[in-house]
């Protein structure tokens, strides 16, 4: 389960997200800084995939405009 | 989505014939991609500027990375000075992105069925789409499948044979369009965490550090073998999204060559 999830983040930054990059012609520009697949491998390396996924959704619903750019995580791996 | 897009489009082509311009199902689908473009700009231009200046000071971040490689914390508080000092506010957040991926997704889809309607069905297809509300819309008579010529429904390969030269020209030209947006797009090679971390295999390396070259190639390819409407479609959002970042964030990686063109330095 925790490799599946590995991997696929994995081919996502590796290959699907330059695609989207050229796709939609906008360079990645993450308001945090660590990317949120970054944040998302370390977590579910660390904490496994059913507790690190939950965080990693809370993490990725919080990039929108509603939401101001929070750098005071509760999550001690970021 | 799909029905929203078909209204939209039939809409914009009832406008076409009610004016009377020739080939009105090309340009409606130029229309259409304009228009969403259009919609889109705001946000667009806004990541863009957030983009640009992220790239500039990019030398700073990482100088930031090596003093507080052990502290994330820090480092974190570190970078958010660094853009509430400089100005960059990435308040959209990834939103442009995702928002993009479907109704790039969606309008694919729909011009994808649309432009190969056989004749002898277009209307009754396309009548039974329009919303009941906008049925004033419904087209009594099928449209001119071809643009100057070239038929929207028809995929370069299969034209290989009568048109060599148009069945040629259409994907290398989606090509060089997505070549010239992609170039602009960085301003300095695309080197990233990648590097820091492990190199894994070889071909992601590679696909990496050339996405720039191989995505165009990609898609002239998939271009060869899609409907020309579809092409007209993507060049249409290619050359908008190039002029857009023009104006936002000038040439980019492409002022290299501009400059070498007119010899400058």
């Amino acid at each position: 389960m925790k490799k599946i999830f590995l991997f696929l983040i994995s081919f996502y930054q590796n290959f699907f997200s330059y695609i989207v990059k050229n796709i939609t012609g906008l360079n990645n520009t993450c308001r945090y800084e660590q990317t949120c697949s970054q944040y998302a491998r370390i977590t579910i390396e660390k904490k496994g995939v059913l507790k690190g996924l939950p965080l990693v959704i809370t993490r990725i619903l919080n990039c929108q405009p509603f939401q101001k750019p929070a750098f005071k995580s509760k999550n001690k791996y970021i | 989505m799909t029905q929203i897009i078909i209204n939209i489009l039939i809409a914009i082509y009832n406008g076409m014939i009610f004016l009377h311009i020739p080939y009105a199902l090309g340009f409606s689908i130029i229309g259409l991609t304009v228009l969403i473009r259009l919609v889109l700009y705001p946000l667009i231009s806004s990541q863009l500027k957030a983009s640009k200046k992220m790239q500039e000071l990019s030398p700073h971040l990482k100088n930031l990375k090596t003093t507080h490689k052990n502290d994330a914390k820090r480092l974190q508080q570190e970078t958010m000075k660094l853009y509430k000092d400089h100005g960059v506010n990435p308040a959209a957040g990834c939103l442009p992105v995702i928002i993009q991926l479907p109704i790039i997704w969606g309008l694919y889809s729909v011009l994808q069925e649309v432009v190969r309607l056989a004749p002898d069905k277009v209307v009754s297809e396309v009548n039974s789409k329009i919303y009941p509300v906008l049925s004033f819309f419904k087209i009594s008579a099928p449209w001119d499948p071809t643009f100057f010529g070239l038929p929207l429904g028809k995929t370069p390969a299969q034209l290989f044979s009568t048109m060599a030269i148009i069945a040629i020209l259409v994907p290398v030209l989606t090509g060089f369009f997505q070549f010239i947006q992609s170039k602009m797009m960085f301003s300095v090679p695309p080197k990233k965490e990648g590097e820091k971390e492990k190199k894994k295999d070889d071909f992601a390396s590679v696909f990496q550090s050339q996405s720039m070259y191989i995505f165009p190639i990609m898609i002239g390819f998939f271009s060869y073998t899609f409907p020309i409407g579809l092409s007209l479609y993507w060049n249409t959002f290619t050359i908008f999204g190039i002029i857009q970042q023009y104006k936002i964030a000038g040439l980019g990686g492409l002022s290299v060559w501009i400059n070498k063109i007119y010899g400058k330095k």
